[in-house]
């Protein structure tokens, strides 16, 4: 029996089902139900949930759902339920509780063979039990975004001198003879290595260094922290790809004055002899709170840093002439500059500074508790594939003072990403507005006029979600090191002239924390996905416990016509879910959701290649021959047979010998049918081709149509798998457009 | 006929291995005497009937043998006979304390079956049960125990209702939408009038020995002593709690007591039931 089968079906018998279990699911230790009976079809359910709530789920305003809460009341009469409240044991903080709603054929109440279950969420208790005389007293939160509560944790630098030991190599701040554990400034010794996302240039810190030990060959190589990362592998060529320097005075190179802007410079990795100057390293491996990390930093040599810049300033020598100065000098040199690096990776282990991949990367390899288990992959996916949002930001685990759920709200609030706990127990992810394979394919969930109550309408108001706007400002938008200051914050105004039209001025903030700078720097109305002067109403209603289906973010379509009439104001409307209330005594739900009736309509992408579609085109004086009133075209020479030419292709024509606006031989013609090598038929009804005794067009191409693409994977032009007409979103990195691998598509097919 | 109503289960408390079922039967053993009824033993499919030995761990006096919850009502020609035994050796010394009883298999009737006898303590208990073809019977509850006997009956105005749970959504439309929770929930209600003193405190009795509606009283609508097969009148019984959890009467004539009537809610099934 399937879920969706089950609930939408009249008298069905319902029942809930928690399972608890006190060690993470490796054994459910209770099972309690409104029933008994064996509600899984296995096992035996305790009845004894008393009373249960309303369990409310819905996207945030910020980005990331506010935990969902439960009420519970357990029977404890018999005092079986008392471990709750133990003291000694603490269960009640081990316990996590499994939701389920269990439907059945009431005809045939064997749940082993007769029923259908869905888990409605993962919770822990919010709050210690409480207990009276006959019950105990539950207050469940969800539990899929709460450990998002804690900080990072990352190695300090203490945690990287004190384990590099002996070992000098991984860790610029060891002398060679000694441990010495030297900090010389920046940054205290205990102070959290970084983690950092996306391609903006960040801050790289020296990391202290053996101010006294000037003759040791260690000392001629100083550290620069730049983040660390749970990747094992050696850094690449473009790990750090550029190491940026700032100077508070103009500085020189050899026999030249050259004042670089703002005292910016990159410097090379290596000088014109091709020994080293800087180079990207990671130090040995480091573990923290039970996972393994890799600080990555710049090792920069001073003297040729020094020696790089040749100051033309002597002891001993003449100007132009680089006498080596004391190492001192190396390092007072050295402690002036500032530092940044530009990368293309730094903490990412997804290749990937997609928000939806940074978010990933922070649960997965970042968060104490964090698992690859915990995600909606395929969510995830999803969404970096078909919505546009780089994200490029630093989190200092003990200077920011905030949880991963800050940071994951604040990447939200910069990309327009929603996460959330799905009903399945999984983090996942959506997009307001997504349009991806299913959303445009798929046969979406109708909920039945006959089947809601309670609507009520609204346009959501400013603050509010999906509130409309006309005017875009950039909050908290950011400089970078040695970034140009003048990000302007706006305001944008909707060029679709809504401004005007509106006769108000509706401003979206939009939040710019997490952004990459090369959308910062971009009016957003031309840069963002999803960005619009749209008004969508927002739609509140009650219907039965079929909604269930629906999973937030998901489209359905509605009808409400108050019964005036099959067009007003919704018929077969889409709206995009965005909350639920399910009410567990009643067994009814309520959605809230915003009207997407333009999803399928409305497409914000370029859906093809042409170039794909060509068949063959005009070369080595191959020419073809239009006449008035004739539907024959025909062609000089080579094989339409060979090319491939079928009956549904275009031609399109094109003759320079016209004016521009004349469109006689400036045409697309559909192809009829191929009559022989050289000849073929075209449908169009108009044919006026300025050439009453035909003439010879040089300039054409013949295209697949709509009814001809490609069809088999084995053609060799073919797009992958399927078949059909396949569209590609920009490249998630790069914002371009791209090519049909697999994740620029738009239509997976 | 009298009623008669039992509060104390001598079987419960008793480990699972106090059960021995004649086909080997052990999964879900503590379910015959966990209290409830919703959680069943089921007790393997078997042809023709299966009986069970119960060791009460001591002589006790039982007077009625009671199989709540129990699916034997789907089966064909079902029967249940009582015997009990000194020393657990069947034999020579097992007595036959109540005849094999061809059990009522009408609805609402089905699921709660009670035997009833003569006062007799023993430790050693065999219930033997018969059926035609293959079977596999659950039990929610085994009770034993001795019954109490009340003088007098309830008065006319007595009643029983069988009520569903369930839930309903009433669109815009007028549409609605149901779903089945639970049941049909057997409730009985009983009034008695016009009592003498110790008539009404027998009453009394039973609603201090259930605390109310604390603890589950078993009623037996229509009690009896004898050893020979019970006719389906006598095997009516309900494990439910009292609805009130108030006992008040009213003295309606001159030594006359009425008190007020008395509802008695089934305990919940298994899911589906």
């Amino acid at each position: 029996m399937a879920f969706a089968d089950e609930i939408v079906k009249d008298g069905r018998g319902l029942a809930i089902r928690l399972d608890v279990s006190l060690d993470n699911w490796t054994t459910v230790n209770y099972r309690y139900g409104t029933h008994g009976g064996k509600l899984d079809g296995t096992n035996y359910y305790d009845a004894r949930v008393a009373k249960i709530g309303t369990l409310n789920r819905g996207l945030g305003q910020g980005g990331i759902a506010a935990a969902a809460t439960l009420d519970v009341v357990l029977d404890n009469t018999d005092e079986l339920a008392d471990w709750l409240m133990d003291r000694a044991t603490a269960d009640a903080l081990k316990a996590r509780f499994r939701l389920y709603l269990v439907v059945y054929d009431t005809a045939v109440p064997d749940l082993s063979a007769n029923s259908a279950t869905k888990q409605l969420g993962e919770f822990v208790a919010m709050d210690f039990p409480r207990r009276d005389e006959a019950n105990i007293k539950l207050t469940l939160a969800d539990d899929v975004l709460g450990f998002l509560g804690e900080q990072f944790v990352t190695p300090s630098l203490r945690d990287w001198a004190a384990d590099a030991g002996s070992t000098t190599a991984n860790c610029p701040m060891k002398e060679t003879a000694g441990n010495t554990f030297v900090f010389q400034y920046s940054l205290d010794e205990n102070t959290q290595a970084p983690l950092a996302f996306g391609s903006n240039p960040i801050p790289a810190i020296p990391i202290g260094g053996p101010p006294e030990a000037f003759s040791d060959a260690a000392a001629l190589t100083r550290g620069l922290l730049v983040c660390c990362t749970t990747d094992s592998a050696a850094p690449g060529a473009n790990t750090i790809s550029q190491l940026w320097i700032e100077s508070e005075a103009p500085l020189t190179t050899t026999g030249l004055y050259r004042q670089v802007f703002r005292h910016i410079w990159a410097v090379p990795k290596t000088n014109s002899a091709g020994s080293t100057i800087w180079s990207a390293k990671k130090s040995q491996a480091l573990t923290v709170d039970g996972k393994t990390f890799y600080v990555l930093y710049v090792e920069v040599g001073i003297q040729l840093l020094y020696d790089f810049f040749n100051f033309g300033v002597s002891t001993g020598g003449t100007a132009g002439e680089e006498v080596a100065p004391p190492y001192a000098i190396w390092h007072d040199f050295f402690n002036t500059l500032n530092f940044a690096v530009l990368g293309d990776s730094y903490s990412e282990r997804n290749g990937s500074h997609h928000a939806a991949m940074v978010i990933r990367d922070l649960v997965t390899h970042y968060a104490k508790d964090g698992s690859l288990d915990r995600l909606n992959q395929a969510a995830f996916l999803t969404v970096k594939n078909q919505y546009y949002a780089p994200v490029s930001g630093v989190i200092w685990p003990s200077r920011d003072n905030a949880s991963m759920r800050d940071h994951i709200s604040a990447i939200c609030a910069s990309s327009g990403l929603d996460i959330f706990g799905d009903m399945g127990g999984s983090i996942s992810c959506t997009v307001a507005g997504l349009h991806d394979y299913a959303s445009q394919t798929a046969t979406l969930l109708a909920i039945s006029e006959e089947r809601i109550a309670d609507v009520e309408e609204w346009i959501p108001s400013q603050g509010e979600r999906g509130a409309p706007y006309n005017r875009i400002k950039y909050t908290n938008a950011k400089d970078s090191p040695f970034y140009p200051a003048a990000i302007s914050t706006g305001p944008f105004d909707d060029p679709g002239g809504t401004v005007t039209t509106w006769r108000r001025i509706l401003v979206r903030e939009m939040d710019e924390s997490w952004s990459d700078l090369a959308l910062t720097s971009k009016n957003p109305w031309a840069s963002r996905d999803h960005v619009e002067a749209k008004i969508r109403p927002r739609l509140r209603f009650t219907t039965t416990l079929e909604a269930l289906q629906l999973e937030l973010g998901d489209y359905f379509q509605l009808s409400w016509t108050r019964n005036l009439g099959a067009s007003d104001p919704y018929s077969n409307a889409i709206f995009q879910l965005e909350g639920m209330s399910i009410d567990l005594t009643e067994m009814r739900v309520e959605l809230e959701a915003l009207w997407r009736d333009d999803l399928r309509s409305d497409k914000p992408y370029l859906l093809d290649d042409e170039n794909f579609l060509v068949r063959v085109s005009a070369a080595g004086g191959r020419t073809c021959n239009v006449a008035d009133s004739s539907s024959a075209v025909a062609f000089s020479s080579g094989s339409l047979i060979a090319d491939g030419v079928a009956a549904g292709d275009i031609l399109v024509l094109k003759d320079s010998t016209l004016a521009a606006d004349n469109y006689t031989r400036f045409r697309a013609l559909r192809i009829l049918s191929r009559d022989s090598a050289s000849q073929l038929t075209v449908t169009d009804g108009d044919l006026d081709f300025d050439a009453p005794s035909g003439v010879n067009v040089s300039d054409w191409t013949i295209y697949r149509g709509h009814t001809t693409y490609h069809t088999a994977a084995s053609d060799p032009t073919n797009y992958p798998d399927g078949g059909g007409m396949y569209g590609r979103c920009a490249n998630t990195s790069t914002g371009t457009y791209s090519d049909a691998t697999t994740p620029h598509r738009l239509l997976l097919g | 006929m009298a009623h008669a109503y039992l509060f104390t289960n001598r079987a419960a408390g008793l480990a699972a291995t106090a059960f021995t079922w004649s086909n080997g039967a052990t999964a879900n053993r503590s379910y015959l005497n966990d209290g409830r009824m919703d959680q069943q033993m089921a007790v393997g499919s078997v042809a023709s009937g299966v009986n069970v030995i119960i060791d009460l761990g001591g002589a006790y006096s039982i007077t009625a043998v009671a199989i709540l919850n129990s699916n034997i009502g789907n089966a064909a020609s079902p029967t249940l006979k009582v015997e009990h035994d000194d020393d657990g050796v069947w034999g020579a010394g097992t007595v036959e304390a109540k005849a094999a009883s061809s059990l009522n298999v009408t609805a609402p009737s089905h699921k709660d079956h009670v035997l009833q006898f003569a006062s007799v303590a023993k430790r050693y208990w065999r219930l033997t049960w018969t059926w035609s073809g293959s079977f596999n019977m659950s039990i929610g509850e085994l009770y034993l125990g001795a019954s109490t006997s009340l003088a007098r009956i309830k008065v006319y105005g007595h009643g029983e209702s069988e009520e569903y749970r369930t839930t309903r959504l009433v669109t815009s439309t007028g549409e609605t939408r149901g779903h089945f929770l639970a049941g049909p929930i057997r409730v009985k209600r009983l009034p008695f009038s016009d009592l003498t003193l110790a008539q009404r405190d027998e009453l009394l009795a039973m609603f201090r020995n259930t605390k109310g509606g604390a603890n589950p009283v078993l009623w037996i609508e229509s009690a009896e002593s004898v050893a020979t097969a019970a006719a389906a009148a006598q095997q009516e019984c309900v494990w439910g709690r009292l609805a009130e959890d108030e006992f008040s009467w009213t003295e309606s004539d001159f030594g006359l007591y009425s008190p007020n009537e008395l509802v008695l809610r089934s305990l919940g099934r298994e899911l589906g039931a």
